[in-house]
């Protein structure tokens, strides 16, 4: 907890992986001859350190007790849940395929479900409580998206397809429970995955040619990695992110 | 036709008018004594002018003589026998009547400045002195007129970094005496933008004023009230003429110089420095004045940002706090407006309608939008073209028009505020606290959107409040009804819509499909309880002289018992000490609360103040909550008095108030409230205080010290009792002696241990007054008034039952 409330200037941080100002230049469909793909997966470049243990101090009825922290989700075999990697500056491409046309991102025992989630601009969705007990759902984000909204137990926070204008990260957060944290990720093209409990992720439909990795984790930071996509081709891409 | 008023009349006509001009033509603090001796003057002056001629002293007597006497009189000379017989009584009445008038202080404004100083190891002949800087920018101008100008502004751009990081606290924005503390400060810091003050002096004046300070003044200027720091500890020669050239350059005036060569030269750079400001458009302006403390782009991070909480807006991110549009709409041009033209209570923006215009004001308007790179002033189908690489909105900003619905307000009633305390404990008390004093019973550590720590606004001290409070009157606390449910409005209005970029949510639904998180009904009762809370609260100013109460028995042993509720509360602001180093900049505690209760031997002060957090080192919730970069420390709270003989009230005389001065020494009372890790108790020390370097000495024991504390619901209570002395002695360590009918200097301190206040670091007060008042001699205070009136009465009567019994006509020849 205490290295959470370092005086980081959230902003800073965000911006390392949102610098994506209005003016980027926008994503067009085509259609993809002979698209490759990327796949790989991510690891630790040590042993995965024991979760933090979240004290949980206020409502431990509705939120259940203490509980070890889902920031860094490591799986038995050392693979990394939860990190975005994504395609950098590419300007056509596949069609978006993320699984449903709305969003929902509820709460639960005092979490966010998912923790982290990639989404697209212009996409309506909705954040839900599904505790009995009221959350500040308050997010912080350069200009992406912003809102500080009590949620009733029960009630929802609708978001309409004209708030999201923007890409980039959305960090969320409750101001009565510190302990649950989360983030939508806003992306610029449809080539943005997250990966999944065993730290496997995968590109597909990729246009041939030579690109540049961003990689993103909660805890760890950002990195990149080059990568070239050969025709219709897989790529091997496995990512060691550092301690 | 003339009308001639007749000579008695012409005598009360001159009485009246001379009243009248003692009264409110001279300055509001002449001293009574004064007026008393001019008005003896006025009616002898009349006496000798009426009787100087035969004629005109009879003329002048003839309507008294026959009130007296005339049978047809009789109607108007018995009521007005009465009237005339009670001022006297009136009179002795007021003088013998128990006073609560703090001693006479009258402080010179501007005292006569010493030959010389000596400061920087080195004599200043204050009689020749310059400024260096100005001289040498006057010196340049003869050669290198643009390289001059350079020097000048280079010079004024650095006084103004010393400015805004040392003086603009209490001396203001707009120098005009009003900083963020000022109201902390008696007497208020100086207003140079009154052409009575520096444009009166010589620079070397101020040179001495800023580098000696308070404790340099003569005796005269009162230098034990002074909160003026002696700035030669902290500040360099060069900076302190930079500054004296800016606070110049800011009020466009010149300093009185004695060279008419010199003067002229430097009236004409002022001249032109008007001309060239007179013409500035908004982005000018915000340069000159508000890029200090927002920034040179907007973001909030001027110089003068980081030694302020609340820290100034960052206007690139869209976040407005303070605005009347709906949701997460972006404010209305109007708020804005608004809050450049009169400013935010209870942070460092001053309103600015005094130095610009409507116009000026629009324009800086347009200027604050145009720092936004949120696009949130662009409108949906804005072409990426019209934005910069830093995502600034190149066309006219967009103009919101939506206002946030204000309607179904319920009147404030007892029922609405018990249905509003229901709502405010089931979502409000998490941040806010019980009774909210901002005291976090989630335990929770907030932080803004920026990543900076805040804290919860203790809605028990409107007085702090932004944007909400509509106050008037004394000590702000006295509202009429339409006050009272404007002020309401706008409590509503924060409920409903939050306060953006902080984590006070919204709580009315702006989409489809959501509903209200408080119904509408609900938020007009949260903001009726809301305004409830500061019922029992005693606004700073409103009581300045403490006044002790007598009981019989025992004084309290706690800080509970029923014997407190009786006995009026003073409260006093708090300052943080910016006056010596290490200095405080960022306090969050403005105000204590005093009682007094004393007995035959013993005196106990009961020492209230809001304090969201009780810091004990190794507590189990308040550990959580203390910044990374700040330690935390105990709570603690003291009282100063000084040593019996450092005082005296007529003349008044003080010690400095911060720890006395070399002849003035002082006794704090000290109590800190200990800590769980390592254990520690809540302990009193006693401390003796010889001046402003020297290091407080705690004494061995705190001997007949009795303290004790109890934080409750975001607030302390700390009770400290001590015997009140013996006459004559003052004890081994002079300590006072509390006797009845003395004036008795005292002032306060605090230390919140959250907030990283240790040692010097701590908020204070200046010296105020203690009074345990002598009983009230009833005998005395009604009795001598009455025999007064009876005496004249029938000094009156006598007076007639005499002028009657003589024959008319006897006064004809003469008195």
């Amino acid at each position: 907890m205490k290295t959470m409330r370092m005086l980081i200037p959230v902003f800073g941080c965000l911006l390392a992986f949102a610098a994506a100002p209005a003016s980027a230049a926008k994503y067009k469909v085509t259609s993809v001859a002979d698209g490759g793909s990327i796949s790989g997966r991510v690891t630790l470049n040590g042993a995965a350190p024991e979760p933090e243990i979240l004290k949980v101090d206020e409502d431990v009825e509705a939120c259940g007790g203490d509980r070890p922290s889902d920031e860094l989700l490591v799986s038995g075999s050392g693979g990394v849940q939860n990190v975005i990697l994504r395609i950098e500056k590419i300007s056509a491409g596949k069609d978006w395929d993320l699984p449903a046309a709305e969003f929902t991102y509820d709460q639960k025992k005092c979490a966010f479900i998912p923790r982290i989630m990639i989404i697209k601009p212009k996409m309506a969705g909705a954040v839900l409580n599904s505790d009995s007990v009221g959350h500040n759902f308050h997010t912080i984000s350069k200009g992406v998206y912003n809102i500080n909204k009590k949620i009733q137990p029960g009630s929802k926070l609708a978001i309409t397809d004209k708030k999201i204008r923007k890409t980039g990260m959305v960090k969320a957060k409750c101001d009565i429970h510190s302990w649950m944290g989360g983030a939508w990720w806003v992306a610029d093209n449809p080539y943005t995955v997250l990966s999944d409990a065993d730290g496997n992720f995968k590109l597909t439909n990729v246009p041939p040619g030579k690109y540049s990795i961003a990689i993103w984790h909660e805890k760890l930071g950002e990195s990149k990695q080059q990568v070239e996509v050969g025709a219709g081709a897989d790529t091997k891409m496995d990512v060691v992110l550092k301690l | 036709m003339k009308i001639r008023i007749p000579a008695f009349w012409q005598a009360v006509l001159v009485l009246v008018a001379a009243w009248l001009l003692l009264s409110f033509a001279f300055p509001p603090f002449m001293p009574r004594s004064l007026m008393i001796s001019y008005s003896i003057i006025v009616v002898i002056g009349l006496l000798l002018y009426f009787s100087s001629d035969e004629q005109r002293w009879r003329e002048f007597k003839s309507p008294v003589i026959a009130t007296l006497r005339d049978d047809n009189r009789a109607l108007l000379r018995w009521p007005l026998l009465v009237v005339v017989s009670l001022l006297p009584g009136y009179a002795v009445y007021d003088m013998v009547k128990p006073s609560l008038e703090k001693p006479l202080e009258l402080r010179q404004v501007h005292p006569s400045p010493p030959a010389s100083i000596k400061v920087y190891d080195k004599s200043f002949d204050l009689a020749t002195l310059e400024n260096p800087v100005r001289m040498q920018v006057l010196q340049q101008l003869e050669q290198d007129e643009e390289g001059a100008w350079e020097s000048y502004r280079e010079a004024v751009r650095k006084g103004s970094l010393v400015y805004y990081g040392n003086c603009f606290y209490c001396h203001g924005d707009q120098l005009d005496g009003k900083g963020h503390y000022a109201s902390a400060l008696d007497p208020l810091p100086t207003d140079f933008s009154d052409v009575g003050t520096i444009a009166q002096l010589q620079e070397s004046f101020l040179f001495w004023r800023i580098t000696t300070g308070g404790p340099g003044l003569p005796k005269g200027g009162m230098p034990w009230n002074s909160a003026m720091p002696v700035w030669h500890e902290m500040l360099s020669e060069e900076e302190v003429w930079n500054v004296i050239t800016f606070l110049f350059d800011y009020v466009s005036q010149v300093p009185r110089m004695w060279d008419p060569d010199i003067s002229k030269s430097v009236s004409r750079m002022k001249d032109s420095v008007v001309s060239e400001r007179a013409g500035m458009g908004g982005k000018e302006i915000y340069q000159l004045r508000c890029a200090v403390c927002h920034g040179e782009s907007g973001a909030g991070d001027g110089p003068a940002a980081e030694f302020l909480y609340p820290r100034p807006r960052d206007f690139t991110l869209g976040l407005w706090k303070y605005k009347t549009s709906p949701g997460d709409l972006p404010p209305r041009d109007a708020d804005l407006f608004n809050i450049i033209r009169d400013g935010l209570e209870g942070s460092s923006m001053p309103g600015w309608s005094k130095l610009f215009n409507d116009q000026q004001i629009g324009e800086l308007v347009q200027v604050v939008k145009g720092f936004d790179t949120t696009a949130i002033w662009a409108p949906e189908d804005a072409e990426d073209e019209a934005f910069d690489d830093d995502g600034h909105y190149l066309k006219d900003a967009l103009v919101i028009d939506d206002e946030e619905p204000i309607e179904g307000q319920v009147a404030y009633s007892d029922e609405s505020v018990a249905l509003g305390k229901e709502i405010f404990e089931e979502n409000c008390r998490k941040c806010h606290g019980e009774r909210g004093r901002g005291n976090l019973t989630s335990g929770e550590f907030l932080e803004d959107d920026w990543g900076y720590r805040i804290w919860p606004r203790d809605l028990t001290k409107p007085w702090t409040w932004r944007a909400t409070e509509i106050s008037t009157g004394a000590g702000g606390s006295v509202q009429d009804e339409a006050e009272r449910e404007a002020t309401i409005r706008n409590i509503y209005r924060r409920v409903s819509i939050g306060i953006r970029g902080t984590p006070m949510p919204s709580h009315r639904a702006t989409e489809e499909g959501e509903e209200d998180a408080i119904p509408l009904e609900g938020r007009w009762h949260v903001a009726n309880y809301t305004y409830s809370l500061r019922e029992g609260m005693t606004w700073p100013g409103q009581r300045n002289v403490i006044q002790g109460v007598e009981v019989q028995g025992e004084l309290p042993d706690d800080v509970d018992d029923v014997a407190w509720r009786e006995v009026p509360q003073s409260t006093f602001r708090l300052f943080p000490n910016i006056i010596k180093q290490d200095r405080l900049f960022t306090p969050l505690n403005d105000a204590i609360s005093v009682r007094t209760l004393y007995n035959e031997n013993e005196i106990a002060f009961l020492l209230e103040f809001n304090d969201r957090t009780e810091s004990m080192p190794g507590g189990a919730v308040m550990s959580q909550l203390p910044d990374q970069d700040e330690q935390m420390f105990s709570d603690a709270v003291a009282l100063q008095f000084p040593k019996e003989s450092a005082y005296s009230t007529a003349p008044v005389e003080k010690p400095l108030y911060r720890h006395g001065d070399a002849r003035h020494h002082t006794t704090i009372w000290y109590w800190n409230a200990g800590s769980v890790e390592p254990a520690v108790e809540s302990r009193a020390i006693l401390f003796d205080a010889t001046g402003p370097n020297s290091k407080l000495t705690p004494r061995a024991d705190a001997g007949d010290l009795f303290t004790r504390g109890a934080w409750h619901e975001g607030r302390w209570r700390v009770l400290f009792k001590r015997p009140r002395g013996v006459a004559d002695s003052g004890g081994d360590a002079g300590d006072i002696v509390f006797r009845k009918g003395q004036f008795i200097p005292v002032s306060f301190a605090n230390w919140d241990g959250n907030n990283g206040e240790l040692r010097s670091k701590h908020t204070q007060t200046p010296w105020f007054w203690l009074l345990l008042p002598h009983e009230t001699n009833y005998n005395l205070v009604y009795g001598a008034p009455a025999a007064t009136t009876l005496a004249f009465l029938l000094a009156g009567i006598l007076l007639v039952w005499y002028m009657r019994r003589k024959p008319p006509g006897l006064d004809q020849s003469g008195a």
